[in-house]
């Protein structure tokens, strides 16, 4: 048993004695290299399982990073069209602005509270422009309202739309009057037609003379439809409005009478 | 015949993570888990470590001998180390314990002489020891069996 120790020992001491041996006597010389070449060259066939797995692994991740980076790449083009787009309506946005504002004749819509959207909305005149409670509100000389209420520098306009609002008005080819009136939801409806009506579809509708603030002939619509129908108590067509309250960006006030 | 397919796997691991980072030294780890094992001639387990050390440092580190020089150490300081741990203390988890120093020592050895193909760190390290563990538990689980086969 004690000889088999030793035995290991010496032999352990020899293996060390020769590995030192050949680390110092390799080191740098072209034998070292040579045979390191050689070695790798026969290993290289063991070795091929690992290596078509790491590159295929490779493969994997630089397909993955790759898409990684289409994806981000797409991200950032995006946030950046965002950008252009936001850049683009701002200045849009402004321009029409400037074009309002520096026409004396037309207001500029502020404001139009979603809550209330057929309703009303606000201008940036007020009484300080002259504006006066009851005056009509026209988009491109079609009727789209009535000045409802007037603050030093801004207006309330209630819309035609509106189911509270009801103006006067006069079919221009019979002449019957009647009442326009909003359902609230971006319709408006003739009322008030005589039993006997003898209207026909794309008849011009007009307000009819009421007061000085409401003079006759302003057009306001057509007539969309013949077929009746009931609006609260009363028989009602559908109109096709002059206006685009979609697209409602100026507001002229038709002076009164007086001014 | 164990022997050869220990290095391979190293070998084997040492290609797949070349250049990102070190294998575990399962070809030292099985060596020293011959170690323990008292039938197993010491004399064979000695020429085996100077040979695969050699291959090694042929293949990988290109100092040759610096490989074969710590596992003959590691194998012969295991052995002087396990000859002072009495027969009611050589239990598997010692074992595995023993194996896991020995090779951290071998580990810390190769990173001070900047002979670690794939890197060096904390987190090669980790990576290192992480990859290990199967093999340890194996070992210490095989040698715990084996001691109670041989109390029964």
């Amino acid at each position: 048993m004690a000889a088999r120790k030793e035995k290991k020992w010496i032999h352990g001491l020899f293996a060390i004695f020769i590995s030192l041996l050949l680390l110092v006597s390799t080191h740098g010389s072209r034998f070292g290299g040579s045979f390191s070449e050689l070695v790798t060259t026969v290993l290289n066939i063991p070795e091929y399982p690992a290596r078509t797995l790491r590159n295929n692994f490779s493969d994997i991740v630089v397909w993955f990073t790759a898409r990684k980076d289409l994806y981000t790449r797409i991200k950032m083009l995006e946030e950046e069209n965002i950008n252009l787009r936001s850049a683009l309506s701002m200045s849009n946005s402004t321009s029409v602005m400037k074009k309002i504002d520096s026409n004396k004749t037309t207001a500029r819509v502020t404001f139009r509270p979603p809550s209330a959207w057929w309703s009303e909305c606000r201008i940036n005149k007020g009484a300080s422009n002259g504006i006066e409670a009851g005056q009509l509100a026209l988009q491109s000389g079609m009727l789209v309202g009535r000045v409802a209420a007037v603050e030093k520098d801004y207006s309330w306009i209630e819309l035609i739309t509106s189911p509270s609002l009801l103006i006067p008005a006069v079919v221009e080819e019979t002449r019957d009057v009647a009442v326009v009136k909003g359902d609230g939801n971006g319709g408006i409806w003739l009322i008030y037609l005589p039993e006997d009506f003898r209207v026909k579809e794309g008849m011009s509708i007009n307000t009819a003379m009421v007061n000085e603030m409401t003079p006759p002939g302003i057009p306001i619509g057509r007539i969309a439809d013949i077929d009746s129908r009931l609006v609260g108590n009363s028989k009602a067509l559908l109109l096709d409005m002059g206006g685009d309250l979609s697209r409602l960006y100026e507001i002229s006030i038709l002076p009164c009478k007086g001014d | 015949m164990l022997y050869i397919i220990f290095w391979f796997l190293q070998d084997f691991f040492q290609v797949f993570l070349s250049g990102l980072l070190p294998t575990a030294d399962f070809f030292l780890l099985y060596l020293l888990f011959r170690v323990f094992d008292e039938e197993e001639s010491k004399v064979l387990l000695i020429w085996a470590a100077f040979a695969g050390g050699l291959v090694w440092d042929l293949r990988w580190t290109g100092f040759i001998g610096f490989t074969s020089v710590l596992y003959v150490l590691s194998i012969l300081s295991a052995e002087w180390i396990w000859s002072f741990i009495p027969e009611t203390g050589k239990t598997g988890f010692l074992l595995a314990f023993m194996i896991w120093i020995i090779s951290v020592f071998g580990y810390v050895v190769r990173t001070f002489a900047h002979l670690y193909p794939g890197g060096s760190g904390l987190d090669a390290f980790v990576f290192q020891q992480l990859i290990a563990i199967p093999a340890l538990v194996f070992f210490g689980i095989y040698y715990s069996r084996r001691v109670a086969i041989d109390n029964a």
